[in-house]
């Protein structure tokens, strides 16, 4: 019976040591922002996080007009910050953000899982 | 006249209690349990902060020695709710549901006739799943892993100890796979540690 808990323990601790760990497939990102500009009442702006066309995360701005947003990832290509206000500037912690046309959304590149937005200026 | 009744009377109580005590503790027992389960995430982390109590049920079996150590698989489904207001370190998403399945080794104390202890440890496996709130028909699944540990108090129902009613206690470590860029991010949503109380009925056969 001895022998049998040890075999039990060891395919235990092999189960531990192959883990898998963290990947990249399974990505969550995270944005933060503030904004400021012409503002309305702040639970007037929605932002959403949209990923391969599905939305991914959504809230209502803060009363000090910042936000946070997390989702998962559903693919690997770029992701867009989209807001129902027209943007006229923004500064983010990592190069390669794009305003689209339509103002209105902020394209994010493939790859950023983590971005800062210190100012959103809306119009 | 007098010693023959005493006799009698010892060998009775012998025969009645000692064997059906003893075969419970002496054979190799197997037993199936049903449980009501609660679990509390605890920490910071996002099961923890962004869910409220998940509750559920489980399903278990146990092989049971004479040498006071035996083996077990237990088989849990619970339930929660994202937290009103934190939607947005959520996602869009929704209705999550954990599913545990432990593998333990257990070990045995007899308190009393009545009452024994069980103490566990073992090693969980977990799918963590939820539903996209704009595309329902697809779920979002995270798998993961780590040891458990555990307890329970077992009160016997009847003499022969078949049946009894159990409250369990255990510890889960919740480790996952996902990724950000950013560690502190990465560590909010990779891993968590559950609290978890059940209450449960045990056949024993």
């Amino acid at each position: 019976m001895k022998i049998l808990y040890t075999f039990f323990l060891a395919s235990i601790l092999f189960c531990l040591a192959g883990c898998s760990r963290t990947s990249e497939s399974n990505s969550r990102i995270y944005i933060e922002g503030k904004m400021s500009g012409n503002l309305i009442a702040p639970d007037a702006i929605e932002v959403k996080i949209v990923n391969e066309g599905l939305i991914i995360s959504e809230t209502k701005l803060a009363s000090d007009y910042a936000f946070k947003l997390s989702g998962p990832l559903v693919s690997s290509g770029y992701s867009e910050l989209q807001i129902n206000k027209k943007i006229k500037s923004f500064s983010a912690s990592k190069p390669g953000c794009i305003l689209n046309s339509d103002s209105k959304s902020i394209q994010i590149p493939a790859g950023t899982t983590y971005l800062i937005f210190n100012e959103i200026v809306l119009e | 006249m007098m010693r023959i009744l005493v006799l009698l009377a010892c060998s009775f109580s012998v025969l009645v209690f000692g064997q059906k005590k003893k075969k419970y503790f002496d054979d190799v027992v197997s037993n199936a349990d049903a449980k009501i389960i609660l679990l509390k995430p605890v920490g910071n982390n996002h099961l923890s902060k962004d869910y409220s109590t998940f509750f559920g049920f489980g399903f278990g079996g146990n092989l049971m020695t004479p040498i006071n150590f035996g083996i077990g698989l237990d088989y849990n489904v619970l339930f929660s709710n994202v937290k009103y207001g934190n939607e947005n370190m959520a996602g869009s998403i929704g209705s999550p549901v954990l599913t545990i399945a432990d593998l333990f080794i257990s070990h045995r104390d007899k308190l009393s006739e009545d009452f024994q202890v069980e103490e566990m440890i073992g090693f969980s496996f977990y799918s963590h799943t939820n539903l996209f709130n704009y595309q329902k028909n697809q779920k979002y699944k995270n798998t993961g892993n780590g040891l458990n540990l555990g307890g329970r108090i077992i009160y016997n129902l009847d003499m022969e100890g078949y049946q009894q009613v159990f409250l369990a206690g255990k510890i889960n470590f919740y480790y996952t796979n996902v990724f950000n860029e950013n560690k502190e991010i990465q560590k909010y949503y990779d891993r968590s540690v559950f609290l978890s109380l059940g209450l449960g009925y045990r056949y024993n056969f």
